[in-house]
């Protein structure tokens, strides 16, 4: 493609087109995205995606309801916890099952530890992004705390396999909520760190603000949820619009920034790391006494008929569509994913930008790759 | 010493200069055409450091190949299929050219062979490198100071000339480049054409 | 350097009078193993510094364990030595496409701007104090600013060359955003040295340094040229920090956007020869920094004897010694300024560079110019004469 410059017709600029991934420093696993330049400027960018498809709805599909729950793990491996929890939380709405409210608890401190450890990452890597090398390796660090904390309740560090059908699949470690508490006593004060680093740095400040903003109205036509609505100016949250588990009894504020740029983006994030420790205190507080889990048959067989449940991942709104023919394995498993969304708008977005534009924006979705491709 | 190596030097700067010339005019990619256009301003600039200039080496190296040749190279990059040597080395016109140059050759050899040559006072060590002087300005050349106080003293009214003349012919530059964009088209207003 | 090295011969030997070219090879010979061995231990250095910032040991593992036992400071002696062994005995690769004559060019290319630049860089001199100081250089040059100007042009030639014939866009953008950057900073490093060289009224860099010993107004202290040219300071260390290319202006090999820009399609010695460079580099830029703003191998108030008596023994050349190790104390510490900047700051935008530079930088350079003139007038007017 050749522009011409009205003014000068014997003057053309020649594009080219730059192909940025599937193996790209920071294309965070395989996306790939076709820029057309105009020297360092963006002309066009299509992304693409799907080199790592796993056809996760189809293996679902010939598994019993109880043998999907490994295969959620891997939809979003930095928040396994949530994927487990949607799936869960499909199958027992369609068996009308209720967790009994201790499993109800840890599935909340769960999910927002695992908030934490995906927002942790999430920091190190934008910050990597930008090209700041040390937040990184702070994010790293206290996420392996995280981590610790995961591993001593379900033996794994990723891939956590953790929730059951009614409940969880093994109680919490008997010292679990002290550790938990101290952690959180150490940690809490580190996010000061985290922003002194980032937030009052010029250099930083002038690369992410007003840099890929986006609008409202944008954002929810392309389906954007999360924080990076949020970033946006609109106060959406599942967790306080549809509450689920115990989320009506905890008190936590849903961090919103009007601007709709990456810092907005990253602020948000920030200020969700203070209210997830928030929600994990009053959990700790309430945590009650009784059952786990309430058993369920090995093979169980979930009576005819479709339900749509979505909840609050790190990400944002991960829903699951759960189809069944009264069989014991799922008839049709549909997830919908955030991240797909949010890689949606980067064509929008990137338009016009510089490329290490397209990092500091690409980075501030939070796109995970995995739960994009399935 | 009995070994002078001033004419050594002398003659493989000269030979540098000429081959990288010559390279030059006959490279078949552009790019290496302005790498052997360093190789011939170097050359320059070591004959200045022989003749102990070492001011003037020091600017032609960072004015020349520093900045004209650096700029030269960005033009080059900027070019199409930068990569395939696609460059007519000989001209359309050959004996047009070597008439050309012949009377360029002439005008310079009539120059140079009627010019009486103004030497330095040989009152220092200056052609031989011995253990004693190595790489050191001798005080007998006229060293920066004595330039400077030469450019800003006796020729203070030519040197501001100069620099005015550059400053015009830049801005002149400037203006022949930029049209003014008109009222429809936004300076960096463009439109596609499919080729 | 010849002088001294003369000296030192006929010290030993009892009156051997060397040939002219042996200077030159000794010195040539000293600067590659010193551009080696400190490129080495900066490395180490570095990977400690930017360890104990992200509280982390950084390497512990190689040489001696036990050492590593008793501090991050000790372990990991041998990292860098390993490494270096590594890259010698990696396959080198030239990709089919690209140009061979750029290729092989660029990094001998930067490499000699990396050598030629230590000719007239002064890290000691004898004779402290005395009128006639002999200063330890390979080459005490008149030109001594002018020269480091200019061969350090050569780097962006080098860059740009290896950007262009590796036929990779990567590459070429980085040549290109490394042939902008280094291009636009010089102007205003260039402007933020002349401060310094008005007040000393030489390009010499020994001189520079004697200067700054004389002291500025009669007062030793205000010789820095740190003091009086402050402004000038902090420009010169940020294009510097520019022109080498490191983190936070390292967008020419920016990893997360260019892979790793120039030399993506490097491998093996050639790679470790841009590595090299950009080290020897690195420190070049703070020995031209001690030696302009920070007084070189001097101390104000101190003038060391020329040989040290401390009756059970005898050091001689004990001045050039002790400027030396002050010399490089004063280097390190500006090195650590830069390890600290690095590991702090995210990277800076190609056009936010370009603005900081022409809009903010080269106006600040001038005022220095300005200042600086200013109070070599007075000098001259008051105290009479240049500072030196």
């Amino acid at each position: 493609m050749m522009r011409q410059f009205p003014a000068n017709p014997d003057l053309t600029v020649e594009e080219f087109e730059l192909n940025m991934g599937p193996q790209h420093p920071s294309t965070h696993g395989v996306l790939r995205l076709v820029l057309t330049m105009d020297g360092e400027r963006v002309v066009r960018c299509k992304p693409v995606v799907g080199y790592l498809h796993r056809s996760i709805e189809k293996m679902a599909e010939n598994r019993t309801y109880t043998q999907v729950i490994p295969v959620t793990d891997r939809l979003d491996y930095c928040t396994s916890m949530t994927s487990n929890y949607v799936y869960v939380m499909a199958v027992e709405d369609l068996a009308d099952i209720t967790a009994p409210p201790r499993a109800q608890y840890i599935r909340v401190i769960m999910s927002e530890l695992n908030r934490i450890a995906s927002h942790l990452l999430w920091y190190g890597t934008f910050a990597l992004e930008v090209g700041a090398t040390t937040p990184f390796i702070y994010g790293f660090r206290d996420r392996e705390k995280v981590l610790d904390l995961f591993e001593s309740t379900c033996g794994a560090r990723l891939l956590y396999n953790y929730l059951r059908i009614g409940g969880v699949s093994r109680d919490l470690p008997e010292d679990f909520c002290e550790r938990m508490l101290a952690f959180l006593d150490e940690w809490e004060p580190l996010i000061r760190e985290y922003e002194a680093l980032l937030d009052e740095n010029p250099i930083f400040y002038n690369r992410t603000k007003k840099v890929g903003i986006l609008s409202p109205e944008a954002a929810l036509t392309y389906g954007v949820s999360g924080p990076n609505l949020r970033a946006s100016g609109m106060a959406r949250d599942v967790r306080r619009e549809e509450p689920y588990a115990v989320y009506p009894d905890l008190e936590f504020d849903i961090p919103v920034r009007t601007e709709g740029d990456v810092f907005a983006r990253y602020r948000v994030r920030m200020e969700e790391l203070r209210q997830s420790a928030r929600i994990l205190r009053q959990c700790a507080e309430k945590l009650p006494k009784g059952p786990f889990l309430e058993p369920q048959p090995l093979r169980l067989v979930l009576p005819e008929g479709e339900t749509y449940v979505h909840l609050e991942s790190p990400r944002g709104d991960i829903g699951c569509h759960l189809v069944s023919k009264g069989t014991d394995k799922p008839y049709r498993c549909k997830f919908r994913t955030p991240s797909f969304c949010h890689i949606e708008v980067f064509e929008h977005l990137v338009r016009d930008c510089l490329i290490p534009d397209i990092m500091a924006i690409c980075a501030s979705f939070d796109v995970v790759l995995p739960e994009t491709d399935r | 010493m009995i070994f002078d190596p001033n004419p050594v030097a002398f003659w493989l700067l000269a030979a540098m200069v000429t081959g990288c010339a010559l390279a030059v005019i006959r490279a078949h990619k552009l790019y290496h055409a302005g790498l052997a256009l360093v190789g011939t301003l170097f050359g320059v600039a070591g004959l200045y450091g022989l003749l102990q200039v070492w001011f003037l080496a020091g600017v032609q190296v960072l004015v020349y190949v520093g900045a004209i040749v650096i700029l030269l190279l960005f033009a080059i990059m900027l070019t199409h299929h930068m990569m395939t040597p696609n460059l007519k080395t000989l001209s359309t016109q050959p004996w047009t050219a070597a008439a050309m140059c012949l009377m360029l050759l002439a005008v310079l050899l009539g120059g140079i062979l009627s010019s009486t040559w103004q030497t330095a006072p040989d009152t220092t060590v200056y052609p031989t490198w011995t253990s004693q002087s190595g790489f050191q300005v001798a005080e007998a050349i006229p060293s920066v100071k004595a330039l400077g106080f030469r450019l800003l003293d006796p020729f203070t009214l030519p040197f501001e000339m100069v620099s005015v003349l550059i400053l015009v012919a830049m801005i002149a530059a400037l203006a022949v480049a930029r049209k003014p964009p008109t009222p429809e088209d936004p300076a960096e207003g463009c439109e596609e054409v499919v080729p | 350097m010849e002088p001294i090295f003369e000296q030192f011969v006929r010290d030993l030997t009892g009156g051997f009078q060397i040939p002219f070219w042996a200077p030159m090879l000794v010195s040539l010979g000293l600067v590659l193993a010193f551009i080696a061995l400190n490129a080495m231990f900066m490395i180490w250095l570095e990977r400690k510094i930017c360890g104990r910032i992200q509280r982390r040991l950084g390497p512990m593992l190689t040489g001696p364990k036990a050492w590593a036992r008793f501090s991050m400071w000790t372990g990991g002696w041998f990292q860098t030595p390993c490494d270096s062994v590594k890259l010698l005995l990696k396959e080198d690769i030239v990709p089919a496409q690209v140009d061979r004559f750029g290729f092989m060019l660029a990094p001998v290319l930067i490499f000699m701007a990396a050598l030629a630049v230590y000719v007239p860089l002064p890290i000691s001199s004898t004779a402290h104090g005395q009128p006639s100081p002999i200063v330890v250089a390979v080459a005490d040059l008149d030109i001594g600013l002018l020269y480091v100007v200019a061969i350090t042009t050569l780097t962006i030639l080098a860059i740009l060359t290896a950007g262009w014939a590796s036929n990779n866009k990567y590459s070429l953008l980085g040549g290109m955003r490394a042939g902008v950057q280094i291009l636009s900073y010089e102007i205003p490093m260039l402007f933020a040295l002349m401060g310094p060289m008005v007040l000393a009224g030489s390009l010499s860099l020994g001189d520079l340094v004697l200067v700054q010993h004389a002291g500025l107004f009669g007062v030793p202290f205000l010789g820095w040229f740190l003091v009086p040219s402050f402004l000038g300071a902090v420009v010169y260390l940020i294009c510097a920090v520019a022109e080498t290319n490191r983190p936070p202006f390292d967008m020419p090999e920016a990893e997360q956007e260019l892979v790793a820009g120039f030399s993506t399609e490097y491998t093996a010695m050639r790679f470790a020869m841009f590595y090299l460079a950009e080290f020897s580099n690195t420190f070049v830029v703070c020995m031209i920094f001690t030696a302009v703003f920070l007084g070189g191998w001097t101390l104000p108030g101190f003038v060391p004897p020329g040989s040290l008596n401390l009756g059970f023994f005898h050091l001689p050349y004990f001045d050039l010694l002790a400027g030396m190790a002050i010399f490089f104390a004063k280097a390190y510490a500006v090195v650590l300024l830069l390890m600290w900047i690095r590991w702090t700051f995210p990277r800076l935008r190609p056009d936010h560079l370009m603005t900081f530079g022409w809009k903010f930088l080269l106006p600040l350079s001038f005022l220095n110019l300005l200042i600086c003139t200013v109070l070599a007038a007075v000098q001259q007017i008051y105290f009479g004469g240049n500072p030196g």
